[in-house]
C-alpha cells in the first residue's frame, strides 16, 4: 500500500510515522522542501509534488498537520503556514477520498475539532457521556474538576473505533457489555456517514455500563498507543 | 432573550450591542474579554446545557432563544487564562452546533472561509459567476501564466486579511518569493464593488466606489462613495440564497464585482462579517444591524432546503476559464 504521511515537522507523529514503516511503502513529508504546490484551481486536477511523487498516486493519506510548524518551539503559527495550510487542504479536497480522517481534517469547521463536539455528537448516537463541572481559581492558580474519571485503573478503559472493527484498551479478555454493542455499531455506521477512519473513546465501566469522558480524533494520539498495528492495517484496506 | 458572545473591545461587537439597545431588544452578553481579570470560571455543562459563571455573572445557556457569536482565540496574558478560553470556546461552539435556538452563525456555517478556493469552487456550484483563479507556490507555473499585464491580481490563500494587489513588474521580481509561501493569483475583474450582505430573508446590498483596487484599505471616509440604490439580479438573490442554505448562514456578507460586460461576479462570502463599517454608512444607516434583531428575535424556523430554480441559475453560469489554457 502506497501511503503519504503528511506532518508539521520530524518531531511530530513520530509513532504513527513507525507503525506505517512497518506496514507500507511510506512516504513522509516533514520538511516545507518534501512539498510544493504546483497548482491547484476550480474545477481542474491538483499537481501536488511530495518528494518526487504526485499526491493523487499514494492509496491513502495521513494529514497530521503541513510541514513548516515545529511544536515544539512554536506558539503562533505563521502567514506562510496558514497559507499553505489552506492551499493544501484545497488540494486533499479533491481527493478526499483517500485522506484517512477527511470527516475532521477537511470537512469538520476547527472550532469543532474537539471532545466537546465529538461528545456531544456521540450523545446523539446513544453513548451517556459523563457530565462536566470545571472550577477555575486564577487567584491561587488551581482547576478542580468536580466530575472526574474514576480512580480506579481497572475501571478505566479506551475504546478505538474503526469503522469496521474495535479495540479495548488495555488489551483483556472481558467480555464488551452485551448492551453496548448497539451503539459500538450505530457509531461506527456514524463514523462511516462522517468519513471517519478512526476514532478513541475513553470510558469508564461505572455498575455495568459504560460512561464517556472524552473522544478522540487525532490520528497520531491514537495510534501511538500500544497493539493498535492491526487497526492502522484495518484503516489502510 | 439573546445572548451576545464576543470582546467587548471589538467594533462590530460594540456596533451589535448598540443596534441590540437601540431596538429594545432585551439581551446579555458574555464577554470574553473579561476572562483577562475574572477571579473565578465555572463551566458545567452536558449534553444538553451549558452553564458558564465568571465571578457573579451567570449564563445558562438552555435559557436564551437566539446567539449572535464572534468568537476566536485572543491572548489572555496567561498560560492558565488561555487554557480556560480555549476551553470555554469548545463547550461554547459545541453547544452552538447542536441548539434547536437560532444561532448567528453556527460554527461549522461557511467554514469554507479559510480556503478560498475551495470557498470559490462552492459558490461557483450555488449559480455564481466567479473569477479565474489558481493557487501555486512554483515560480515556473507562476511566470508561465500571471503576466504583469494589469489583468491579475495577487491575494491569499486563507481568512488572513490581506490587500489584493494588481500583478506588476515589481510583484513579478518577487515571484521567488513564492517557494516560502503560496500565493493565489486571480483575473481582474473591472468595475465597482457590491458589499450584500444577506441577514436572513433581508438582504441589503451597497454599491462601493473607490479609487483604489481594494476598497478596504482606503481608510474610512477617504474617498469611498457608498450608495445603497443598486437593484440586486434575480439569479445573484437565488445564488445567495443557495449558498447561505447549503452553508448554514443565517447572516452573511458577499463581495461583488460588478463588471460592465460579465455583470455581478462573486469575489468571496464573509461567515463572520465585520458588517459595522458598512453599516455606519450613512448609505445604511443601522439597517443591517436593525435587521439581525428582526432575525434574533424571530421564533427560530427549521431549515428548508431552498428549491432549485434552474433555468434562472443556468442563465447566470458561465464557464470558468481555466487559467492554464
Amino acid at each position: 500500500v502506497k501511503v503519504c504521511l503528511i506532518r508539521s515537522g520530524p518531531s511530530h507523529g513520530f509513532a504513527l510515522l513507525r507503525q506505517l514503516q512497518r506496514h507500507c511503502d511510506l512516504v513522509d513529508v516533514c520538511h516545507p522542501q518534501h512539498m510544493s504546490i504546483e497548482r491547484v484551481s476550480i474545477g481542474e486536477a491538483t499537481e501536488v509534488d511530495v518528494r518526487g511523487r504526485d499526491l493523487e498516486d499514494f492509496d491513502r493519506i495521513f494529514f497530521l498537520g503541513v510541514p513548516g510548524f515545529d511544536l515544539m518551539h512554536q506558539t503562533e503559527r505563521s502567514y506562510a503556514y496558514e497559507e499553505s495550510y489552506s492551499a493544501v487542504l484545497s488540494a486533499l479536497r479533491h481527493i478526499d477520498h483517500l485522506v484517512v480522517n477527511a470527516g475532521v481534517h477537511l470537512w469538520t469547521s476547527g472550532q469543532l475539532r474537539t471532545n466537546q463536539h465529538f461528545l456531544r455528537r456521540l450523545a446523539a448516537n446513544g453513548w451517556k457521556p459523563a457530565g462536566v463541572d470545571y472550577r477555575y481559581d486564577f487567584q491561587v492558580g488551581t482547576l478542580e474538576k468536580v466530575v472526574a474519571p474514576p480512580a480506579r485503573d481497572e475501571e478505566k478503559k479506551l475504546l478505538i473505533l474503526t469503522q469496521r472493527s474495535f479495540r479495548y484498551l488495555p488489551l483483556t479478555t472481558d467480555p464488551i457489555p452485551f448492551s453496548m454493542l448497539d451503539e459500538i455499531r450505530a457509531t461506527q455506521q456514524w463514523m462511516a456517514s462522517e468519513r471517519i477512519d478512526l476514532l478513541g473513546l475513553s470510558v469508564a465501566l461505572v455498575e455495568g455500563k459504560w460512561t464517556l469522558y472524552g473522544a478522540n480524533a487525532q490520528l497520531e494520539s491514537i495510534l501511538e498507543l500500544p497493539d493498535t498495528a492491526d487497526l492502522v492495517a484495518d484503516v489502510l484496506c | 432573550m439573546i445572548l451576545v458572545l464576543g470582546y467587548s473591545s471589538e467594533s462590530t461587537v460594540q456596533h451589535v450591542l448598540e443596534r441590540l439597545r437601540h431596538n429594545s431588544v432585551a439581551f446579555d452578553f458574555l464577554d470574553f474579554g473579561t476572562l483577562r481579570e475574572c477571579r473565578q470560571l465555572q463551566v458545567s455543562g452536558n449534553s444538553e446545557d451549558l452553564f458558564l459563571k465568571l465571578d457573579d455573572s451567570e449564563f445558562d445557556f438552555c435559557k436564551y432563544s437566539a446567539f449572535y457569536c464572534r468568537q476566536y482565540h485572543a491572548d489572555l496574558g496567561t498560560p492558565q487564562r488561555n487554557r480556560a478560553l480555549e476551553h470555554i470556546l469548545g463547550w461554547v461552539a459545541s453547544y452552538l452546533e447542536s441548539t434547536e435556538a437560532t444561532v448567528v452563525n453556527r460554527p461549522s456555517a461557511g467554514m469554507l472561509n479559510s480556503r478560498k478556493l475551495d470557498q470559490l469552487t462552492d459558490l461557483q456550484g450555488c449559480g455564481f459567476d466567479v473569477p479565474e483563479t489558481l493557487v501555486t507556490e512554483s515560480l515556473e507555473v507562476a511566470q508561465s501564466i500571471v503576466k504583469p499585464n494589469g489583468l491579475w491580481t495577487s491575494k491569499s490563500c486563507s481568512a488572513i486579511k490581506t490587500k489584493a494587489t494588481i500583478v506588476d513588474v515589481e510583484l513579478m521580481r518577487r515571484l521567488p518569493l513564492l517557494k516560502f509561501a503560496p500565493s493565489t493569483f486571480q483575473r481582474v475583474i473591472g468595475g465597482f464593488d457590491v458589499r450584500l450582505h444577506v441577514v436572513g430573508h433581508h438582504l441589503i446590498p451597497l454599491k462601493i466606489e473607490s479609487s483604489e483596487f481594494d476598497y478596504r484599505f482606503r481608510g474610512e471616509g477617504n474617498g469611498n462613495k457608498f450608495s445603497s440604490d443598486i437593484q440586486i439580479p434575480p439569479a445573484v438573490e437565488i445564488a445567495c440564497r443557495r449558498y447561505c442554505d447549503q452553508e448554514g448562514l443565517v447572516f452573511a456578507g458577499f463581495d461583488f464585482k460588478v463588471d460592465a460586460e460579465r455583470g455581478w461576479v462573486v469575489l468571496e462570502a464573509n461567515p463572520m462579517p465585520g458588517f459595522d463599517y458598512f453599516d455606519r454608512q450613512e448609505a445604511l444607516s443601522g439597517a443591517i444591524g436593525d435587521a439581525l434583531c428582526d432575525v434574533l428575535t424571530r421564533k427560530p424556523v427549521r431549515r428548508s432546503r431552498v428549491p432549485s430554480p434552474q433555468p434562472l441559475i443556468d442563465a447566470m453560469r458561465r464557464p470558468t476559464l481555466s487559467p492554464f489554457r
